[in-house]
């Protein structure tokens, strides 16, 4: 079953640009990534899709129901994380949480303490007086109340320390193995590459494209970082290198495809300062997506 | 039925300040009653006033009929300052009623929670009424109290109360048509920069227009643009209710928040 559906959905503003024939796919149980740079229309794309603001152009659907027209019936089932907590900073912790389980009937007492438990939330704080961090865990808290559906966070990552993304990390997990769907956003694909089973990638408004990470690790090569006085452009050219930045003294960073013994021995023939072989990692194939979309214009 | 709870708690607090603060100039200013009921002081103000023109006295609410040393003239002027601050509250409580959840952000929890826009407005609009109801109900009870205490012996205890009745019933009135006009302009705007200012605008250029209108007889019509004269406590003690402008009243109230539910409903949120 299709969670998210969109169909060329489009958000254009008179002066900034929104978002442009949006087609994205979510299927139950999945956990999908929506990458791409800052001022890209991620969060335009999930306010859209939350109905805070209204779409100019398609179309979408979450469990079967339009967005626009169904909204209510739909966040029944959806837990939502913004990338900045702002909620109401005169007020204690314990009194959003009880404020954000009154919008659903079917929520216990004890299901609302096992989770503000499970995050170990300070209740008697009041928001104002919460590191960047504990706003997230009580805005991960309050959108795991309901025990929803589809999970959508934007930018969860933004503010949090490495030992805190790790929590919501297993969180995120977790709600996957329950069966549950989670649709996040972020900057930064390798801080989630682990998690997501798809990422869609978008730019200046657009899907550039949609990877699935175990098919893409699998295909992925050498990042090859090396400097040598010997070696030019031509000679990396010809060991069917991708090269992804250079410099005057001539210093490289290329992509290899092929057996890592047959670079080994290529490389032995000439003098090399500095050499570093890593493995690709998804990040430089997102920033070649990119580069590659400049070079095109 | 929780996001009334909510709202109510979280304006009880600036609403008790608003009431302790227009409780004690109430106070302050009946408890002045009986040195201005003194023989003395009376010629005073008399004096003076006569030397005032006829214009001057008109902007104020004051006519050659006006007795101060009577408790209810002595009551609908000084009160009418307190009509002003009312009128200023209930249209700050109206503008800051929407916007400001999309200003301080505060909207990213409430909407992705299943609610209908149309009850969002539903429940803070009647949040904000049972708030300035509570403000009206606690300042009257002030002004029945202190009033009680200076009153003269010859004012029956009953004419009291039914004239406090009707200046604060208009009193109620005037606050919720500047609310609703306030939510109005809450549902339009697109941050609540300037809020307060605008609140306070929006009633003194209406008071603007009822005094032109008192003065100039050409432009009499603008003070249908003033909802303040429409339940000036003088004019209601003198007149009671004059129904064109209660129908004026509830005219602009019921445009208002049909338009803000128009609104409101395809607003995209300024987040």
């Amino acid at each position: 079953m299709k969670i998210i559906e969109t169909k060329n959905l489009t958000k254009s503003y008179k002066k900034n640009r929104g978002i442009e024939n949006i087609n994205i796919s979510v299927n139950e149980g999945e956990i999908y990534g929506f990458i791409g740079p800052n001022g890209a229309g991620k969060s335009t794309t999930i306010k859209t899709l939350l109905n805070f603001i209204y779409p100019t152009g398609g179309s979408a659907t979450i469990f079967g129901m339009d967005i626009v027209k169904d909204n209510c019936k739909i966040k029944e089932s959806i837990g939502y994380v913004p990338s900045e907590v702002k909620y109401y900073d005169t007020v204690k912790v314990k009194d959003i949480m009880k404020y954000a389980q009154s919008f659903y009937p079917n929520v216990s007492d004890e299901e609302l303490s096992q989770i503000c438990t499970d995050l170990e939330l300070d209740m008697e704080k009041k928001m104002e007086e919460l590191s960047l961090g504990n706003k997230k865990k009580v805005a991960i808290a309050q959108a795991l109340v309901q025990n929803p559906k589809l999970l959508i966070l934007d930018e969860p990552t933004n503010g949090l320390d490495p030992l805190m993304q790790k929590k919501l990390f297993n969180i995120l997990v977790k709600e996957k193995e329950k069966g549950n769907t989670v649709f996040l956003s972020s900057h930064n694909l390798n801080e989630v590459q682990s998690l997501c089973d798809r990422v869609a990638v978008i730019k200046e408004g657009k899907i550039i494209d949609v990877i699935e990470l175990e098919k893409a690790t699998k295909t992925l090569g050498l990042k090859v970082t090396l400097s040598s006085k010997d070696i030019n452009e031509e000679i990396i050219l010809n060991l069917d290198g991708k090269i992804l930045n250079k410099s005057n003294n001539n210093s490289f960073v290329f992509l290899y495809y092929k057996d890592a013994n047959s670079l080994v021995k290529e490389l032995s023939k000439y003098t090399i300062d500095e050499l570093l072989i890593e493995k690709e990692d998804l990040e430089d194939t997102f920033l070649n997506y990119y580069e590659n979309k400049e070079e095109d214009k | 039925m929780n996001i009334y709870k909510f709202e109510f708690k979280r304006l009880l607090k600036s609403c008790l300040i608003w009431s302790v603060v227009c409780g004690m100039m109430i106070a302050l200013f009946m408890s002045l009653f009986p040195s201005m009921a003194d023989m003395g002081m009376q010629e005073l103000v008399n004096d003076k006033m006569s030397g005032l023109s006829v214009d001057m006295l008109k902007a104020f609410n004051i006519d050659a009929g006006t007795d101060f040393s009577d408790i209810f003239n002595y009551m609908a002027y000084v009160i009418q300052y307190i009509a002003m601050a009312s009128a200023v509250y209930g249209a700050i409580l109206g503008v800051n009623s929407l916007i400001k959840e999309e200003s301080q952000g505060t909207i990213e929890f409430l909407y992705s929670k299943p609610i209908k826009r149309g009850k969002i407005v539903s429940y803070k609009l009647l949040s904000i009424i049972s708030i300035y109801f509570l403000y009206i109900v606690i300042i009257g009870a002030t002004n029945i109290f202190v009033c009680m205490a200076v009153k003269p012996d010859n004012v029956e205890l009953m004419d009291l109360l039914i004239n406090i009745k009707i200046v604060y019933m208009g009193m109620f009135i005037l606050g919720l048509v500047f609310m609703f006009i306030g939510m109005f302009i809450s549902a339009l705007a697109k941050s609540d920069k300037g809020g307060i200012p605008i609140s306070i605008g929006i009633f003194f250029v209406s008071y603007l227009f009822g005094i032109i209108g008192k003065l100039k007889e050409d432009f009499e019509f603008l003070k249908y643009f003033s909802p303040f004269d429409y339940y000036a406590p003088g004019d209601l003690l003198k007149n009671g209710f004059e129904m064109k402008y209660v129908i004026i009243g509830i005219c602009i109230m019921i445009v208002s928040i049909v338009s803000t539910y128009l609104i409101y409903n395809r607003k995209d949120m300024n987040i």
